[in-house]
């Protein structure tokens, strides 16, 4: 091989090592940026509660939304959780998207629904409304019988129903926190110009989950499933708290979040063309309220919220994170002009820019870079010291942001009691960079690449079920 | 009765607005609304006749609400009547007071009238249930508790009580469902019918609870009834239950009444003595003479931690035997198991929630007239409408005073006390 | 110029090693640091838990026994070492917060001789003890404090003058309406309908107040329309002259919103000619609110009206026209539509099902 092309190769080993440093030293700040929110917030924890100030009347009224595809064994228990979430004034409408099972015969039984009348306040497109059935049993819960249109499609039909201020976008399978709504609506309190708030996800799996409520608080068996855990800490506590201390959310997960009902339907409600609807829509509710010139605030609240199923096959978890990926690339590209456009403020000029860089283009480079490191190591023309400094400076790195998180979870909410879960926590922060972390690299890079063939095949997504599902589509 | 199918309620209250909104609220076929605006005016309407509602505003021009209150709690006529006190800003204590001379409700003003006519059109319905009542039971041609009663009244000497119990039946029906639960009960009535001698009275209380009296005997001659009715009740083979494997089997509690006693009170200690035979051996043997005290329980279901610990304490210092589930399934299925006397449920709990088991409950003949107390929370007061149409008998809003909490527990169960023995 | 690179890289690589080195040194440093972090954390935290509960269980049957017996407070308050004040108040307030009424006094009283410990935490830069310090004196320090909770109402925070406003705005004490009214402006981030509640929970003692900041045009219309909104919860039959002459004159399109569910709520048929204009208003708010008043303030005259508004092309006026068709005597309009199979039947249907409004 000609030398130009080992001195490319020598190059773009640079340019790794700065993206490398990059990523890193923007993991790093946000944990910073956390660091400081949480320590306010675990006081505030400590000694606060807001109960009654939110109970005592006054707070909007919430419609929860809830798609269901496919859920006939679990649906009454989680409808049933969800009617017993504390809050003054609040209504369930779960979507059905087309299930091809019993979920709508199973909730009908259960709490006696009936056909009922009520007109949409709305008009987003969506798949064709079959009936709307409400509880004779529990008059706040409501069944939207649609056909199968995909979870955003899902959404907008519940959201043409919804006839509160304020409205709660969910997974059916997630499992609210008793007081998820209490502690999220806060923002809607303190600012009438919020048009959405989210919370922590915690994962699910592992913990006893009794009448709907998660009572007892374990890692799981699963050795990916951990992994998965502690990927949530790092995302939820240094990630995107960081994001929220600089007034910069983008993503708010689609398993809960709440949002001002006017500002949605305005902005279009969800986009079915992208398979992630939930952070498109933050970044349009960004754009649009730059755009148009209103007051909008996108809060994070940082109380862990919902706890959700997380895969624990590889096979699953691939598709998954093939799926998150491929939703990432189609909702910066569809918004690119907001990269670098200081129209957008911090948005535009730092959120932005670290998604499209680091969190959309890193995997690719990333994955380059193992490729190029290894022919440069097989070629015999590495400096072995320095590559071996370099495994060891991103094993310790990665291993220190992981454990950063661990300290802030230590720090906030220790909702793992065992001391072992705690030190299970410290193994995984030094194994996930050997394998987990190379894992998810690759995967997001099918992501990518299927996004990227797969442009045509976005308009038809519907026959698809929700996070849990596997999908048939391409 | 002047005339026992019209429904007359009285409402002294000097405001024309309100007697206006109150008067088209509950204005309904067979109802008489009679207005007073002073206190001499309710008392000569209350002297004119029967009324089964009195609403009273505690601010009359002439005289403080709470003075006709006591007044029309005293007089044997009206002592039993329900009586809704109305006042605006009400310092807890004038409450407190209030629930202490007798009041069954309090409303405060600005009130919403929809809330209050679905209190007083529930506190209206049962009045009408009580006077609906005859003397035998509809479903086993039995005496029913009235007749019991009456049976009980006419005897001159002492008299052996038996209350018996199937057991394990709120589960059992909870399976058959509800039509062959009952033919099951009919066939257990017959079988006891024949086996009784001529002279006793035999009558069933609600459920698969039925009572025996058998006057001239001792606890001696009842246990040994007892013992062969427990034995018949065993044999039945339910014709309704074919293929499956279903035994019968029954619990009794035995005592002995002077005559003149109030037939309830023995039928507590009766029951009391089931309650003990079920926590002592599980088993069905004819509990035996023991004294203490003779009330049943009152089931408190609330998953609040704090506020059970409070609520517990103030409840068992009245005296109250306690017993709390910190959900709505366990709540249910021990009221199931062992009616209590009062039922305190918390609107929201994991799983089945108040009103779950509020529908549920009503839905038990056994529990028709158990006292039933929703706690709710501030801004929730949509809850209050929605608990008075299931057939709640009252609410406490949270935070709760327990003084008034208790006040509101005793009241309610010397209502179902007064009520029972008409 | 390959040449270069590659020794460019060189130079470099042999530089970066020295500092490669020592950049994994303070890493594992790092690790180290955070491990022995999260697990000191984490016994700090339990032995604190263990404390609290130890003390909670030492407490619990004392307290309860002196709220039943209030002649058992001074005793009581003898178990409570003066270290343990704060953790002391920590524990009352749970059961504060669940009561009220006389049991709620005995608390208050239980909790006196400890307050003082909280004023310091009142100077704290922390926005979350300043809150806290606010819950604690506004749930347990009335009236002794109150120039503290008072003073709060200012407080840079959003959230400690939250909590500092709902402890004031309590029916049993209008003699803090003043403090929390001249604040209102200041408020004006706030959702209007929790400040609406928080207004009306301060009872008929501030009705004549709110209606005259409600009348007062020298007020901003967001201030004025949060006053109407609480005199809507308030019921108060008295503002509905002031709301007609409100939407004669204004033109802000919260106040006018406000004005006329306040109408809808406690107008009388008098009024009805300051809402008919703005049926045709090209506010779709404006547009509904006022359909929404129509119902019950119009007469069977307004039917044809509201029949046509039925047909908006927004769909929160078609749904408040058509209860207003229901309410002005039109049912048996809508009840035909329904038979009929008309476009309009299942908003009818809907509005014919509902009970006692929305």
């Amino acid at each position: 091989m000609s030398d130009l092309v080992w001195s490319a190769i020598g190059v773009f080993n640079w340019v790794v090592l700065t993206y490398f440093v990059l990523l890193n030293g923007v993991y790093l700040a946000t944990s910073l940026f956390a660091f400081g929110a949480l320590r306010r917030y675990a006081l505030r924890l400590r000694s606060l509660d807001l109960t009654d100030l939110i109970t005592s009347a006054g707070a909007p009224p919430i419609s929860l939304i809830a798609p269901a595809y496919n859920e006939e064994v679990t649906c009454v228990e989680s409808v049933r959780s969800l009617l017993s979430i504390e809050y003054p004034d609040y209504e369930v409408l779960v979507v059905n998207d087309g299930s091809s099972d019993d979920t709508v015969a199973r909730l009908t039984e259960a709490f006696q629904l009936e056909p009922a009348s009520r007109i949409p306040t709305a008009s987003l497109p969506t798949a064709e409304v079959k009936q709307v059935l409400r509880s004779r049993t529990q008059p706040s819960l409501w069944l939207i019988d649609k056909d199968n249109g995909g979870k955003a499609d899902a959404l907008n039909a519940g959201l043409n129903f919804c006839y509160t201020p304020v409205f709660c976008a969910m997974d059916a399978d997630s499992i609210l926190e008793p007081q998820a709504l209490i502690r999220i609506v806060r923002p809607f309190l303190e600012d009438d110009s919020t048009v959405a708030a989210g919370g922590i996800l915690r994962i699910a799996n592992g913990c006893t989950v009794e009448r709907g409520r998660v009572t007892e608080v374990r890692l799981p068996e699963n050795l990916l499933a951990q992994f998965q855990v502690l990927e949530y800490l790092r995302v939820f506590l240094a990630g995107r708290m960081g994001w929220a201390a600089l007034d910069a959310t983008l993503i708010i997960s689609g398993a809960f979040g709440i949002f001002r009902r006017s500002a949605v339907v305005r902005a279009g409600g969800y986009a079915t063309d992208t398979v992630g609807e939930d952070m498109e829509l933050i970044v349009r509710l960004h754009r649009v309220g730059m755009e148009t010139g209103t007051p909008h605030r996108i809060h994070f609240v940082p109380d862990p919220v919902a706890w959700t199923e997380c895969p624990e096959s590889v096979r699953v978890l691939a598709r998954q994170r093939d799926r998150w990926q491929r939703g990432l690339l189609q909702t910066l590209t569809k918004h690119r002009k907001m990269l670098l456009n200081p129209k957008y403020g911090r948005v535009g000029m730092l959120a932005f820019p670290y998604f499209f860089f680091l969190e959309m283009l890193g995997p690719v480079i990333e994955l380059l870079g193992y490729v190029s490191f290894t022919i440069t190591i097989v070629s015999g023309r590495a400096d072995w010291y320095l590559v071996s400094a370099f495994l060891a400076v991103a094993v310790a790195l990665g291993g220190v942001l992981s454990l950063s998180a661990v300290a802030l979870e230590e720090l906030s909410f220790r909702r793992y009691p065992r001391i072992s879960d705690l030190l299970r926590l410290f193994g995984l922060a030094a194994l996930e960079n050997l394998g987990y972390r190379q894992a998810n690299t690759w995967w997001r890079v099918q992501g990518t690449l299927s996004a990227l063939r797969g442009k045509q095949s976005w308009g038809k997504m519907t026959r698809k079920g929700f996070d849990t599902q596997p999908e048939t589509g391409d | 009765m002047t005339d026992p199918d019209r429904q007359r309620i009285l409402v002294i209250e000097d405001d024309p607005e309100i007697q206006h909104i109150l008067s088209v609220m509950l204005s309904d076929e067979g109802r008489e609304i009679v207005a007073a605006e002073t206190a001499a005016e309710g008392r000569s309407a209350l002297g004119d006749g029967d009324v089964d509602l009195v609403v009273l505003d505690l601010i009359l021009p002439d005289a403080d609400g709470r003075t006709l209150l006591s007044e029309l709690r005293h007089a044997r006529a009206t002592a039993a009547v329900p009586v809704v006190v109305m006042t605006a800003r009400a310092a807890p204590e004038i409450r407190q007071d209030c629930y202490a001379l007798g009041a069954d409700s309090f409303v405060e003003k600005p009130f919403d009238p929809e809330e209050l006519a679905a209190d007083l059109n529930r506190r209206l319905e049962l009045q009408a249930a009580a006077e609906r009542a005859t003397l035998s039971d509809p479903v086993t041609g039995l005496l029913n508790h009235a007749g019991l009663e009456a049976e009980a009244s006419t005897y001159t000497a002492v008299y052996g009580v038996a209350v018996i119990q199937l057991d394990g039946f709120g589960e059992h029906s909870e399976r058959w469902g509800w039509d062959r639960s009952e033919k099951v009960v009919q066939q257990v009535a017959v079988a006891l019918r024949q086996m009784i001698p001529e002279e006793f009275a035999l009558g069933r209380l609600g459920g698969a609870d039925f009572a025996l009296l058998a006057p001239g005997a001792d606890l001696e001659v009842v246990t040994l009834v007892s013992e062969e009715a427990r034995r018949i009740i065993r044999d039945i083979e339910p014709s309704e239950l074919q293929g499956e494997d279903v035994s019968l089997t029954a619990t009794i509690g035995v005592v002995t009444a002077e005559p003149g006693e109030a037939l309830e009170e023995s039928l507590d200690v009766a029951r009391h003595r089931i309650f003990q035979a079920r926590a002592a051996k599980g088993d069905h043997v004819i509990a035996q003479e023991e004294t203490g005290p003779a009330s049943g329980h009152v089931l408190v279901a609330e998953d609040d931690e704090i506020s059970a610990t409070i609520l517990l304490h103030r409840l068992e210092k009245e005296g109250l035997e306690v017993v709390r589930f910190d959900n709505g399934q366990d709540a249910y299925a021990s009221a199931m198991d062992e009616v209590p006397v009062l039922v305190i449920l918390d609107v929201k709990m994991p799983g089945l929630d108040g009103f779950e088991v509020l529908e549920r409950l009503r839905k038990d003949h056994r529990f028709s007239s158990i006292p039933v107390i929703m706690l709710t929370s501030m801004g929730q007061e949509a809850d209050i409408v929605r608990a008075f149409r299931m057939g709640a008998d009252d609410y406490i809003l949270k935070p709760f005073s327990p003084t008034e909490l208790s006040a509101r527990v005793r009241r309610l169960l010397t209502r179902g006390r007064s009520a029972s023995s008409l | 110029m390959p040449d270069f690179l590659a020794r460019l890289s060189l130079t470099v690589g042999q530089a970066g090693l020295l500092i490669l080195l020592v950049v994994i040194a303070l890493l594992f440093i790092g690790t180290l640091i955070l491990s022995g972090y999260a697990l000191v954390m984490r016994s700090i935290n339990q032995r604190r838990e263990q404390r609290l509960a130890a003390l909670s269980e030492r407490w619990l049957e004392p307290v309860l026994a002196a709220v039943s017996d209030p002649s058992r407070v001074p005793e009581v308050q003898k178990l409570v070492d003066e270290g343990d004040a704060i953790r002391f108040l920590d524990f009352i307030i749970e059961y504060a917060r669940r009561v009220r009424g006389a049991e709620k006094r005995v608390l208050r009283d239980l909790a006196r001789p400890f307050l003082p410990h909280v004023l310091d935490r009142m100077e704290a830069r922390g926005t979350e003890m300043r809150a806290w310090a606010i819950q604690v004196l506004g749930t347990l320090g009335l009236p002794q404090y109150e120039k503290q909770v008072v003073a709060a109402l200012d407080d840079p925070s959003a959230l400690v003058a939250m909590i500092a406003a709902r402890a004031l705005a309590r029916e049993e004490t209008p003699q803090y309406a003043p403090a929390v009214l001249a604040r209102l402006e200041r408020f004006g981030e706030w959702n209007r309908m929790f400040l609406a509640s928080m207004l009306a929970a301060m009872g008929p003692e501030v009705s004549a107040e709110l209606r005259a900041g409600y009348a007062d045009e020298s007020i901003a219309p967001g201030t004025r329309a949060v006053m109407a909104e609480a005199l809507l919860r308030q019921g108060d039959f008295l503002a509905g002259d002031i709301a007609a002459r409100v939407v004669r004159s204004d033109q802000h399109i919260d106040l006018l919103a406000s004005s006329f569910r306040l109408l809808a709520a406690i107008g009388r048929p008098e009024h009805v000619d300051a809402v008919r204009p703005h049926c045709r208003s090209d506010d779709p708010v404006v547009r509904s609110q006022a359909l929404r008043a129509m119902g019950p303030l119009g007469d069977p005259g307004d039917v044809p009206v509201l029949l046509e508004a039925m047909d908006d092309e927004s769909p929160w006026p078609a749904l408040y026209a058509a209860r207003g068709v229901r309410d002005a005597g039109g049912r048996q309009t809508l009840e035909s539509m329904v038979a009929e199979g008309d476009q309009r039947a299942s908003l009818a249907r809907q509005v014919l099902r509902e009970v006692g409004g929305e």
